[in-house]
């Protein structure tokens, strides 16, 4: 999978992403308030690198996911892919560039069209960008569907005939059909059981090695992260707050935020002791977030100077992002 | 050779994937007996109300000035001289020949079987024009509003609500002052005051469908609006509608016959299943049990066979449907 003209190592850049949802209400429906679901993200995939992006539940994964490939549209913000903006491209060049992103989802039941044969489903994206005989198609489908693991005679069945990981396999093949460049995989692995996860993780990989994907990989399971992503971002509250390679990251947090995110992860032997790092309260509404640092709230290092101040996304280290004013290793 | 082989591969193949969703659909149809049973019973109806006007020996309007409210069953010598008295009819039976009233005879005399047949013919094409034109005119409308929302939606949906408050009745009586009332007309009519229930249906069930992931999906494939709205939204969306349209057809019928009453709907003495049935009272029903009996079991044979085959469609096209 070549590249051509493309000055940037990068394959995605994004610039100071924004998703501002309205909240209508009064007789006029007029916008009463916003909630930010995205307030200013930013980051960068390299080709053939998997980024992970972590975060509890409502910090803005998905939507950064969904932006990215221009599913919802975006309030501010710029989205490179080889260098062109994504968010303002054509309705022409748009149809061209989603050949080269697609996207996993998070349920394999809601993603598969309970009324099309699978084998439908996989070609979709071939028919409406006009690739090939029906033939030909079919072989595709046919090849995509052995190479994800199933069996080229399953294109005949409907998704309910399938169980949860086989149709995350055919999600999987459905994306994997366009020859990509970007997968956004939006917690692929969340909805299956553990032995499942695994199995569908090191397809990921092979995909990866094989085919030089690159992946924008969302989850809140952190060891899921750990284990396929080259770099990873921490996202709270709509905002990245921290983002490092891999094992800088895992060895070596320095947002609080993460340390405390770290210190909740499950370790297989019990006689292990360990200092857990309780947060206090609960996530704030994304509304109304707080002043300054937005983890100001639940931070046990914050001072004055949070409240007020928003901290900046510095590199603190080499090819590690903190936005915290009191970082430390 | 090897091109005619590739050719014939590929038609083959073409065959396997397009046809078979079809193939599927119809396999699960016919496991529904009593739609089967339907299909028939209907496909007989319509065989007997196209063509059974052909062998009857009465005309739609003839009457034996004589015969007047016979029961099912009784016979009829065709008098020597005058033997009809035929409204533009033409005597098609030499005198002397008997005839048989085999579903009664109607309040002036006219041959009940024969009026049914006739009016079979108009009523069936009413009911199924109306409800087939109103159901996609409803789908195409619903479907869109639901899917933009935003002003499409409020603009749709405030002219339903629009629709749905005018008096049908008043209406029709200024349009058949204006227009010369024919079917077809009739048939246009109805459905500009029908689709408005179908639209609503399929619009609720469009914004639940809408936020569904495979749509997401398909939209990350590049499929337009016209794709997702029709591939993906309207089949999933369909099964409400099919039962709406099934109990919208008999209702019709009578519709139909209500407006016939206003000079609007099919007028007399041409026949149809509403106006068969519109005369009847008190006296009818107790005296003349047939003259309402008839028409009405027609009506309801009729609006059974279409209740079974909607079931039977909703259950075909979907795949996840019990075996």
């Amino acid at each position: 999978m070549t590249v051509s003209n493309s000055t940037s190592e990068h394959l995605l850049e994004v610039r100071n992403l924004k998703k501002y949802f309205p909240i209508k209400g009064g007789l006029m429906r007029r916008t009463v308030a916003q909630v930010k679901a995205l307030d200013g993200v930013s980051f960068s995939i390299k080709k053939g690198e998997t980024l992970g992006l972590v975060g509890e539940s409502g910090c803005g994964k998905t939507t950064t996911g969904r932006t990215v490939l221009r599913l919802i549209p975006p309030s501010a913000g710029e989205v490179l892919f080889e260098g062109q903006d994504v968010l303002k491209a054509s309705a022409g060049r748009m149809r061209a560039l989603r050949r080269d992103m697609q996207i996993v989802f998070q349920d394999p039941y809601a993603s598969l069209n309970p009324r099309i044969p699978v084998g439908h489903s996989i070609a979709e994206g071939l028919k409406i960008h006009n690739i090939g005989t029906p033939r030909e198609r079919l072989d595709q489908v046919a090849q995509v569907l052995e190479r994800v693991g199933l069996n080229s005679g399953h294109m005949r069945r409907f998704p309910h005939e399938f169980s949860g990981g086989q149709r995350q396999r055919i999600g999987i093949a459905r994306a994997l059909v366009m020859q990509p460049k970007l997968i956004v995989c939006d917690e692929p692995v969340s909805a299956l059981d553990v032995s499942i996860q695994a199995q569908v993780l090191n397809l990921l990989n092979d995909l990866q090695k094989d085919l030089g994907l690159t992946y924008l990989f969302i989850a809140h399971n952190l060891s899921v992260v750990e284990h396929i992503s080259n770099r990873v971002g921490v996202m709270y509250l709509g905002r990245m707050v921290e983002l490092a390679s891999r094992d800088q990251l895992f060895s070596k947090p320095m947002h609080p935020y993460t340390k405390a995110l770290m210190s909740a992860i499950p370790l297989p032997d019990p006689t292990i002791k360990r200092d857990r790092i309780i947060l206090e309260g609960d996530v704030p509404s994304p509304v109304n977030p707080p002043s300054g640092c937005r983890f100001h709230p639940r931070c046990w290092l914050a001072q004055d100077i949070c409240k007020h101040d928003d901290p900046a996304f510095e590199e603190k280290e080499p090819g590690h992002f903190v936005a915290c004013h009191f970082a430390q290793g | 050779m090897a091109v005619s082989t590739t050719q014939v591969e590929a038609r083959e193949a073409k065959k396997e994937e397009y046809e078979r969703p079809w193939l599927e659909i119809l396999k699960r149809f016919s496991r529904h007996r009593f739609a089967v049973a339907s299909v028939v019973v209907l496909f007989l109806m319509i065989l007997a109300v196209t063509f059974g006007p052909l062998f009857m020996p009465f005309g739609e309007t003839d009457t034996a000035v004589t015969k007047k409210d016979q029961p099912p069953g009784t016979e009829y010598v065709v008098p020597k001289n005058l033997y009809y008295n035929s409204i533009g009819g033409e005597i098609r039976t030499a005198a002397g020949t008997t005839l048989t009233f085999w579903l009664g005879s109607d309040g002036i005399g006219r041959d009940l079987l024969t009026r049914l047949l006739y009016a079979g013919r108009v009523s069936l094409y009413i009911a199924v024009a109306v409800t087939l034109l109103s159901e996609l005119i409803g789908i195409i409308i619903g479907v869109m509003s639901g899917y933009f929302g935003g002003i499409v939606d409020a603009f749709a949906m405030r002219f339903v609500d629009f629709l749905n408050t005018l008096p049908l009745l008043p209406i029709l009586l200024i349009i058949s002052t204006i227009l010369e009332p024919t079917v077809n007309l009739l048939i246009l009519i109805l459905v500009f005051f029908s689709w408005t229930g179908g639209a609503r249906l399929m619009r609720g069930q469009i914004l639940s469908l809408r936020e569904q992931e495979y749509v997401s999906a398909s939209r990350a494939l590049g499929a337009s609006n016209l794709r997702i709205m029709f591939r993906h939204l309207v089949p999933n969306a369909l099964a409400p509608n099919i039962v709406n349209a099934s109990l919208a057809l008999s209702g019709v019928m009578i519709t139909e016959a209500a407006l016939s009453f206003l000079g609007f709907g099919v007028k007399l003495p041409a026949a149809s299943w509403g106006n068969m049935l519109k005369g009847v009272n008190t006296t009818i029903l107790e005296k003349y049990t047939w003259q309402a009996f008839f028409p009405g079991l027609a009506i309801f044979i009729c609006s059974l066979c279409f209740n079974f085959i909607g079931d039977g469609l909703r259950d075909a096209l979907d795949p996840r449907a019990k075996r």
